[in-house]
């Protein structure tokens, strides 16, 4: 009987085994395993091919014969994929510290362990990771690095505390963005209690440096579907703004409105060209693992 | 619409919970961290119409829910026709007269009225109160399944009751069931003198639904009448009765059980029976009991006819002239007829007859008052000297009518001949009687209130008592002072004083079945047929149903005798062939005066009429399913 895979447990249950470090280990190994298994079998940093110019790609970079001969101007990807530069934006706002219930993973939790897994999937690629967590400012930077003391680094600065009370999102993509001086990725993990526009227009800043630009929503399931617990005064932690409702009498419509956001967030992200996903704290690691580490827009991995 | 738990109306003051929840929903106190509340912000910012008119919605329903309930705890009644029958408070008149005891068929018809009643039980519900009411007043309230179970134990009685009073009754119990919807349903025999009564129900609002049932053709023979002649047998007599019969009968007449004549009589109508007198001598003393029968027929009821008799050798009498002529004159009259004897004065059993002031009188006497006012002091020293506790006061010579003694207007002895005897007598001089025990005038005064032994009062003041061993009368029996001794029942009376009050013959009463008797001080038992004795505590009673001889026994002794016989009306059972049904239904409506009396067809359009006349239902279930529609809505309507 085939063991099960540490990418598709319970999160709770799989951070409970073990501590940060092991609990990267155990879904990146899972989540290898899987992809040998998938039909994205064969993906390889081997990969090289040509993608449309974009402003801001280095010239140096630019295919001139197929410029010539097809009067296309596109770039030649595969000498930068062998060691792609990535780096982690983290969010450690207060309102990632919030969970629904307490044998639930809090946002940053949930968001650090799978940072984590990412983190450990490309140093094996040898590729260069970095860190940013933030919440009004920038808390803690650990510049991308691909030598072997770096996983060590990432560890020592996911085990510093959280931050403070609101988050600048925009801020720290665009401050993130500076701290990757090549073309690379910046993978943004937070739950977005922002307003979309700032955070698009900074992606569009990076995607305009030739950075690929990933954002993770993390959500709480009771922030999707609204907490049952009665007629209350709702606060949130961060601006300690107070909203009285009754989840059985607002439920529905609550329901509608996070979804209408989110369809804004993918719209707007999408249009500066930024990938989007959305994982629920309960869900296994593997799903947004997929998202993050996935086929990207040319083909290739992360 | 009207309730039946009116109280549980007040549960509708919660409708402001809801409201106040509502209303207060902006000031809850609890709060619940949430990072997400710019969801909520923005929520209330895009929806808040929808959301307004969603919490109205949910408001609306969450009152409709409580109202609902609320309406629905207090029972309320309304009239929905064709939904069955709202809760009835139901008052069943149930004829038991004598007549239902007509067989035919092998079944009796009370049988086929009393199967009426268990179908119209049978459509009840728990909601629904009923009482059966018999003829002879009887009334039984409970659950249906009570009131089937007491249907069983009733059976016909021994005379013809009284429907106008038993639907007087139910009228009454209807009513109080309110605010069930009050109906009387009367099942009778049919019968031409059911009603036979001169006073008419008032049911008002309540709906009256008449039943009544033929029968096939009935050919009923019946002894109609019973009586010896005359009261006391010394010891030979007569009986006198009276038989009719769709043919030829045969008849037997019993004295104590042996029978002492027999004979044969032709056919002859309810209403001009044939009349017979046999002459008949006792070999016992003492009361008697007789019977006059015929053979048995479809209404065994009234086949046999009782009478009884007491046996002895007559009263004997001293009379002197101070009591006047015709006192004098009457008693002669009945020592003639041999009805009395004449005895000396002071001998055993023999009574005295004088005026108050005679001199050397001697218990039991009949006194009555002097005719010169001068003699007033004598008189009075005589009523001292025999220890009579009344003295007579000062004359009063004002025309008054006299009035036999009663109590809150009904008299105070309904089987002694004296209420005819008194009642409405002229009286024109008078010495008022006063109560005097202790020996001075002074006791009383006029107008107290009458006392037990007061047989007659005129203008306010006693003036005809009786005691232990005396009768006294507040005027000389003449008639410049009063009419009494011109009257009819004057020698009746006087014979019945002697006999009864101050001889040892006791009383015959003769009355019917449920009647009512008062007047019988002294009476501590009552001998029924077969020799049980039955005590009362009391001077009234009512008259077993059972036909028979009861006697009247104080102590171990037998003072006199109760004869119980049906109403002879109620053996003319002619024209209750099926077809006269209905006449007959006609013939009761006339004495129930109301806004809705209905007579029924058939038993099936009866039990129809009645609940007809309660069209509805209770908006229990349907208020119930409102409220749960509402909750139900309200549950839908708070998870979309």
């Amino acid at each position: 009987m085939s063991q099960p895979r540490a990418d598709q447990l319970d999160p709770t249950v799989l951070a409970a085994l073990g501590h940060l470090e092991l609990v990267a280990r155990w879904v990146v190994d899972g989540f290898v395993t899987g992809m040998h298994r998938s039909p994205r079998k064969g993906f390889s940093v081997e990969f090289a091919e040509h993608r449309p110019y974009m402003p801001g790609d280095d010239l140096r970079y630019l295919d001139w014969r197929i410029a010539g001969r097809a009067d296309r101007w596109v770039v030649k990807q595969f000498e930068e994929e062998t060691n792609a530069r990535a780096m982690l934006v983290l969010d450690v706002s207060a309102s990632m510290q919030w969970t629904s219930d307490p044998a639930r993973l809090t946002k940053l939790a949930y968001a650090e362990r799978l940072a984590a897994a990412v983190a450990l999937l490309l140093l094996r690629q040898r590729d260069a990771v970095g860190l940013v967590r933030f919440d009004a400012t920038l808390r803690h930077v650990v510049p991308p690095r691909s030598q072997r003391t770096q996983w060590r680094r990432l560890m020592a600065a996911f085990s510093e505390p959280g931050g403070g009370n609101s988050s600048d999102v925009a801020g720290a993509l665009l401050q993130a963005g500076r701290l990757v001086r090549r073309p690379g990725f910046v993978v943004l993990l937070s739950d977005l209690l922002a307003d979309p526009e700032p955070v698009a227009d900074a992606a569009r800043t990076l995607r305009a440096r030739g950075h690929e630009v990933l954002v993770l929503h993390v959500m709480d399931p009771a922030e999707r579907d609204f907490p049952d617990s009665g007629e209350a005064r709702y606060r949130d932690p961060e601006s300690k703004i107070e909203v009285p409702a009754s989840p059985s009498d607002v439920r529905t419509t609550y329901q509608a409105t996070v979804q209408e956001a989110l369809a804004e967030w993918r719209a707007a992200l999408g249009r500066a060209g930024a990938r989007y996903a959305v994982a629920m704290t309960d869900e296994p690691f593997g799903r947004p693992l997929r998202h993050l580490v996935g086929v990207n827009g040319r083909g290739a991995m992360i | 619409m009207a309730f039946l738990a009116p109280l549980f109306l007040t549960l509708a003051t919660l409708v402001g919970v809801p409201l106040l929840v509502h209303l207060l929903r902006r000031k809850v106190g609890r709060t619940v961290d949430f990072p997400a509340v710019r969801y909520l912000t923005r929520m209330e910012q895009e929806h808040s119409r929808d959301l307004k008119l969603r919490h109205r919605l949910l408001l609306l329903l969450r009152i409709l829910a409580v109202l609902a309930l609320a309406l629905a705890a207090a029972r309320p009644i309304a009239k929905l026709a064709g939904l069955g029958h709202a809760p009835v408070s139901l008052a069943i008149v149930l004829d038991n007269s004598m007549s239902t005891g007509i067989i035919g068929n092998e079944r009796s018809v009370f049988d086929s009225l009393r199967a009426d009643v268990r179908g119209l039980l049978s459509d009840l519900s728990n909601d629904d109160r009923a009482w059966i009411v018999t003829a002879d007043g009887r009334v039984i309230g409970g659950s249906a399944p009570s009131l089937l179970e007491a249907l069983n134990g009733l059976a016909p009685l021994g005379g013809r009751g009284d429907l106008a009073a038993a639907t007087r009754r139910a009228v009454g119990l209807a009513r109080s069931g309110s605010p069930r919807a009050p109906v009387v349903a009367i099942v009778s025999d049919g019968q031409r003198n059911a009603f036979a009564t001169d006073s008419v129900v008032n049911a008002g609002t309540v709906p009256v639904v008449v039943l009544a049932h033929g029968t096939g053709s009935v050919r009923n023979r019946a002894v109609l009448a019973a009586r010896a002649e005359p009261a006391r047998w010394t010891p030979s007599g007569t009986v006198n009765f009276a038989i009719s019969a769709p043919d030829s009968a045969d008849w037997r007449l019993l004295l104590d059980g042996r029978t002492v004549a027999r004979g044969a009589v032709a056919s002859a109508p309810v209403g001009a029976p044939v009349r017979l007198t046999q002459r008949l001598a006792s070999n016992s003393t003492g009361w008697v009991r007789g019977k006059v029968e015929v053979d048995a027929d479809a209404l065994r009821a009234d086949d046999a006819r009782w009478f009884a008799v007491r046996v002895a050798s007559p009263p004997m009498v001293a009379v002197r002239s101070e009591g006047g002529p015709f006192l004098s004159a009457a008693l002669s009259t009945l020592v003639e007829e041999k009805r009395l004897e004449r005895g000396a004065e002071g001998a055993a059993r023999s009574v005295t007859v004088a005026g108050a002031d005679a001199a050397g009188v001697r218990l039991p006497v009949l006194l009555t008052a002097p005719l010169d006012p001068v003699r007033i002091g004598e008189a009075n020293r005589t009523l001292t000297r025999l220890g009579i506790p009344w003295r007579f006061g000062a004359i009063a010579r004002n025309l008054v009518l006299a009035r036999a003694a009663s109590s809150d207007g009904a008299p105070l002895d309904t089987t002694a001949a004296s209420v005819s005897v008194f009642e409405g007598t002229p009286v024109r001089l008078r010495y008022p009687l006063v109560y005097s025990p202790g020996g001075t005038t002074a006791a009383t005064s006029a107008g107290a209130p009458a006392i037990p032994d007061t047989l007659a009062t005129a203008g306010g003041s006693a003036w005809a008592v009786a005691g232990e061993g005396y009768v006294l009368i507040g005027s000389p029996l003449e008639p410049e002072a009063t009419e009494l001794p011109l009257r009819a029942a004057f020698v009746p009376w006087v014979l019945e004083a002697l006999s009864r009050r101050l001889g040892e013959d006791g009383r015959l009463i003769e009355a019917v079945p449920g009647e009512h008797i008062a007047g019988l001080r002294g009476v501590t038992g009552l001998e029924s047929p077969d020799g049980k004795i039955v005590g009362t505590n009391s001077d009234r009673l009512t008259v077993p149903n059972e036909a028979g001889v009861y006697y009247l026994r104080r102590q171990a002794a037998r003072i006199g005798a109760l004869v119980v016989n049906p109403e002879p009306e109620e053996s003319d059972v002619v024209g209750m062939g099926q077809g006269a049904a209905d006449s007959a239904v006609a013939a009761m409506r006339t004495h129930i005066a109301g806004r809705d009396v209905t007579p029924a067809t058939s038993v099936s359009a009866w039990r129809t009429l009645v609940f007809d006349r309660a069209a509805g239902h209770g908006l229990l279930l349907p208020l119930v399913a409102l409220a749960l529609a509402a909750l139900l809505a309200e549950a839908w309507l708070a998870r979309h």
